[in-house]
């Protein structure tokens, strides 16, 4: 790797690395490295500092939290795969994520930081209805995943801003996540992540979200009104996916053209609902 | 005990298993310096200024050189860039920090000129020009032509017109290149990640005006090349003159997305036909051009269009051809060989034809085949090669049984019950290899054991291994007893180097043939010694009771007893030679996305004498691979501007382990010898020949079975997107 000079800082503490990037607008945090890293090869990216946060063990947890859970920012992919708790839809999910590799050194409080619009987790923690805890200069900050995605490697975090915590505050009974790629590690074309809560054999509630598929993350919200409160069978499979077909909002590029994601986008709707439903 | 033709381990893997591997990036010298090239980012385009001063007052920059430096520093000759990543200048400074800072403060002025990227609308008038001096972007032109074609065409009951293509992909070798230079006052020496340390030597000899006594080319390990490490790349020779000039060793190592805007190309290549055959599936006729998108500079395009032209008619019954090669320039990086360059190409263009009449006249694509092959060679092609020897339609024969083709085809009819789409594809194949001539030195060493210096350089294939299996043999000892070396033209004079599935024939019969003649040496001495005719056996001379080891003679000729040669060095030229045989590949598609996935790769060849099956089949595997991914996941795409959209594996995919399929070769029982010594035909590009050809089959197949009807795939890679939109509909 020859990138541009920068100066790295180990923190030592999540408060010293939220001064410095607090400090400096240039400064940028350093976790996994599976996004940061290929942009400093590339010279994309030219930060003043590097603050590796990596060795904050306070930040590497995964653990139940009433009738959610709690996981730390720096969770790495790879133990999400191992966890085996509630919220199966997280080692679900994580596996289908890059490669071995990418998912020993990858953390989801950096993939939902760096906001690839393609990227699994921010599916998932959409579909999860999780919260994004930040800690910042003025303190500590819950921001719901429904406003934390605001564009292309765009967020709701504001400067010296850290991602300490993925809460999840429910986890729902049924879900499952489902990425339609070209190769196993490869940019999802369209991922979705549906969660469901059923009632007498009823979709009392349900949440599904969608990547890959626009600028952002989004929540598939006219798939869900097709369904919610829907006795649960066969046809809603073919209703959400028309649903979410319809409601996407794609862009072309070099991957794959608007209208073959907005298909896929239906396809791995359709995939995800009839995974978390056992149909 | 005899060692060719058993699966002995490679004799390379030692040093790699153990971390002990010295790729050109390992090798540090003393006070060497690092250099880089500025690229340009416009596919075409006027270079008016560089400005350099910058850059050169930057700490840590030795030097820089731009086109005013001369040669070979010529950058963009012409006054411009033909294509995206053409270096305009090079860097050299003390680190590679420094070099990559000073880089991007070379301050180029360019003026963009419009980009011909689609070789066959640069073949129109009025296209944007790459070499204005030729008038033209068709820069090379030949036509290969037998019988009457036209008549054939007029007397045919069926004609079917369209074009074929072969997408351009990257050779995408581990390894990217790389380059170390020093010179001592007395020697330039270069360790060059290269398929041809004696090729480099030459041309840097040649382009630096110095003795080739004074060039030593090593070719350290080396992480693949597939054909991308053939051509002698400018970079090569400016490193080594940088070293010169500056009086300090010189490393270039490219990054990977330099080696994606810089290396070779593969595939490329188009062809344009009308084709005639009977109602009975009897090809009749070929007329067209294979064209290949060159790229900027015609290094290997026309060579590329030529083989796939001239191998066009594979080992089929029709004689009534009419095939223009042509090579056309683009702005794009130059085409070059990869991995069975041309043929994979004129293989994949033949089967589809052969598929094609198939489905048009409702006969078994077997069957097709059947009733269009040569029985056997020898055979000369109309178009002007001779096939040396082979059973081709007895091949496809065993080949189907062997491969269990019609089981297959079976085995996909009953999948669909259960919801499943598979697909299946055949294709036979004939392939040429082997050219040129290749050198070998055996020396016999005082215990008896034998050194074996040979002019191939192998990367990764395990030549080395198969070499000693053949010279042990050949000397009657045990393999421990055998070193080969190579890669290091000190040790060697001579030699073309590894590409071309060539190594194990050329290279092999080279060193079967210097250590036949150096035994005859060291009989000569024995006999003197023994005072009789002498025979051989398993190291030792035998005359009447008296005998010698080979250890012995050695030692006599140090010590001035007798005088004998205690090297042989073996010229060998290699005429081609011609593999054949049938590869059927099965995929697995979802319908619904349009992605499919490859499960089993079966073949039968006939590659001649199999030295070592456990070689073999590992060229089998990663052969059969690349074939596969240039039709499932390799797609290379450039915009309308001839900017590169897929520059990194992030965009371009080669396939993983977890992409692999299932491989179940199979070789010829009985195989037909060539008539070299060593009677191999080569097998390192014969899997990549059969498979593409056989993927895009049955690709079409699980489509078929998919969409409820016949669809016709022309051009490789075919996305899941395209697949999606066969099925389902859609613009």
């Amino acid at each position: 790797m020859i990138p541009p000079q920068f100066d790295y800082i180990r923190a030592s503490s999540i408060d010293e690395a939220v001064d410095i990037l607090s400090e400096d607008p240039n400064a940028k945090a350093l976790a996994g490295g599976q996004s940061l890293i290929p942009l400093l090869k590339l010279r994309a990216a030219a930060p003043s500092k590097l603050v590796d946060i990596g060795r904050l063990k306070e930040l590497r947890y995964v653990r139940q939290a009433g009738d959610g859970l709690a996981v730390g920012a720096l969770a790495t992919h790879a133990e999400l795969e191992r966890w085996a708790g509630p919220c199966g839809v997280l080692p679900e999910a994580a596996r289908q994520i890059g490669d071995p590799q990418i998912r020993s050194m990858g953390t989801i409080g950096g993939s939902l930081a760096h906001a690839d619009p393609a990227a699994d987790w921010p599916a998932v923690v959409l579909a999860l209805g999780a919260v994004v805890k930040a800690r910042g200069p003025s303190g500590l900050r819950e921001v719901p995943a429904e406003e934390f995605f605001q564009g292309p490697y765009s967020t709701a975090l504001q400067q010296g801003e850290l991602i300490v915590e993925v809460s999840i505050p429910r986890c729902p009974p049924r879900a499952s996540y489902v990425k339609i790629a070209k190769t196993h590690n490869d940019f999802a074309i369209a991922g979705v992540a549906a969660a469901v809560w059923a009632k007498d054999g009823v979709v009392e509630e349900v949440r599904l979200a969608a990547t890959g598929v626009g600028l952002k993350p989004v929540r598939l919200r006219k798939a869900e009104e097709a369904i919610r409160g829907r006795k649960i069978a066969g046809d809603l499979l073919a209703e959400v996916a028309e649903a979410a077909s319809r409601e996407v909002e794609p862009v072309s590029d070099v991957r794959a053209s608007a209208e073959y994601r907005r298909a896929m986008a239906g396809v791995a709707a359709r995939r995800a609902l009839r995974r978390a439903l056992g149909l | 005990m005899r060692h060719v033709g058993r699966p002995l381990a490679r004799l390379e893997d030692y040093h790699l298993l153990y971390g002990q591997a010295r790729y050109v990036d390992d090798i540090e010298l003393p006070g060497m310096l690092h250099a880089g090239f500025v690229r340009s980012p416009y596919a075409h385009a006027r270079v008016r200024r560089v400005d350099a001063s910058e850059a050169s007052s930057m700490p840590g920059v030795v030097a820089v050189f731009t086109p005013q430096s001369g040669k070979p520093f010529d950058f963009a000759p012409g006054g411009k860039v033909r294509y995206q990543g053409e270096a305009v200048a090079m860097v050299v400074a003390a680190d590679r920090y420094a070099l990559y800072d000073a880089l991007e403060r070379v301050y180029v002025d360019y003026e963009p000129l419009p980009a011909v990227v689609d070789p066959i609308k640069a073949m129109e008038p009025g296209a944007p020009l790459v070499d204005e001096s030729l008038g033209t972007n068709v820069s090379h032109r030949e036509k290969y032509a037998s019988g009457d074609v036209e008549r054939a065409l007029a007397s045919s009951d069926r004609l079917v017109e369209e074009e074929l293509s072969t997408g351009r992909v990257v050779p995408s070798a581990m390894e990217p290149h790389g380059v170390v230079a020093a010179h001592d006052g007395r020697t330039l020496l270069i360790y060059d990640s290269t398929q041809k340390p004696h090729v480099v030597r030459r041309e840097v000899a040649r382009s630096l005006d110095v003795p080739l006594a004074a060039v030593r080319v090593v070719q350290p390990d080396v992480g693949g090349a597939f054909g991308s490490k053939i051509q002698v790349y400018p970079e090569e020779v400016r490193v080594a003159a940088a070293a010169m000039a500056l009086r300090r060793p010189v490393k270039w190592i490219a990054t990977r997305s330099e080696d994606f805007k810089v290396t070779t190309y593969g595939r490329g290549l188009v062809l344009r036909y009308k084709a005639g055959f009977t109602r009975d599936g009897v090809l009749k006729a070929v007329k067209g051009e294979v064209i290949a998108d060159a790229g900027a500079y015609d290094w290997f395009g026309f060579d590329l269009a030529s083989t796939a032209a001239t191998m066009l008619p594979g080992a089929y019954k029709v004689v009534d051809l009419d095939v223009d090669a042509v090579s056309v320039l683009t702005n794009k990086p130059p085409l070059g060989p990869y991995r069975g360059a041309g043929r994979p190409e004129a293989t994949l263009f033949i089967e589809r034809i052969m598929d094609l009449i198939a489905d048009e006249t409702g006969l078994d694509p077997v069957e097709v085949r059947r009733r269009n092959l040569v029985p056997a060679g020898p055979y000369d092609n109309p178009l002007g090669l001779h096939y040396d020897s082979g059973e081709y339609l007895a091949g496809l024969e065993r080949g189907v049984a062997a491969t269990g083709y019609y089981d297959l085809v079976r085995r996909a009819e009953a999948a669909r019950a259960e919801g499943r789409v598979l697909g299946v594809g055949m294709s036979f194949y004939i392939e040429i290899t082997t050219y040129g001539h290749e050198v070998a030195i055996v020396r016999a060493e005082r215990d008896g054991s034998f050194t074996v210096a040979v002019g191939i350089a192998p990367h990764g294939q395990g030549d080395a291994t198969g070499i000693a299996q053949l010279v042990a043999d050949e000397l009657q000892i045990p393999i421990e007893r055998v070193r080969v070396v190579w890669g290091d033209t000190d040790v060697v004079p001579d030699g073309v180097g590894t590409d071309g599935s060539r190594s194990l024939t050329a290279g092999g019969s080279a060193a079967v043939l210097a250590a036949r003649r150096l035994l005859d040496e060291l009989r000569k001495a024995a006999e003197e010694l023994l005072g009789g005719p002498a025979t051989y056996s398993e190291g030792v001379f035998r005359s009447g009771d008296k005998s010698a080891t080979v250890g012995e003679i050695v030692e006599a000729v140090y010590r001035g007893k007798v005088k004998a040669q205690l090297e042989a060095m073996e010229v060998y030229r290699a005429r081609p030679t011609f593999p054949y045989g049938v590869g059927v590949v099965e995929v697995e598609l979802d319908p619904e996305t349009g992605i499919a996935r490859p499960l089993l790769y079966r073949s039968y060849d006939d590659i001649g004498v199999v030295v070592n099956p456990l070689l073999a089949e590992g060229q089998i595997h990663g052969g059969a691979l690349q074939g596969i991914s240039q039709v499932l996941y390799e797609q290379v795409v450039y915009d309308q501007d001839g900017s590169l959209a897929t520059p990194n594996f992030a965009f371009y995919h080669v396939p993983k382990a977890v992409e692999a399929p299932r491989y179940e070769p199979h070789f010829a029982e009985t195989p037909h010898r060539s008539d070299h010594p060593t009677g191999t035909k080569g097998v390192g590009e014969a899997p990549t020949v059969a498979s593409a050809a056989a993927t895009i089959r049955a690709l079409e197949d699980a489509i078929r079975r998919a969409a409820g009807r016949r669809v016709r795939l022309r051009s490789t890679p075919v996305t899941p997107e395209e697949i999606y939109r066969l099925i389902h509909g859609g613009a």
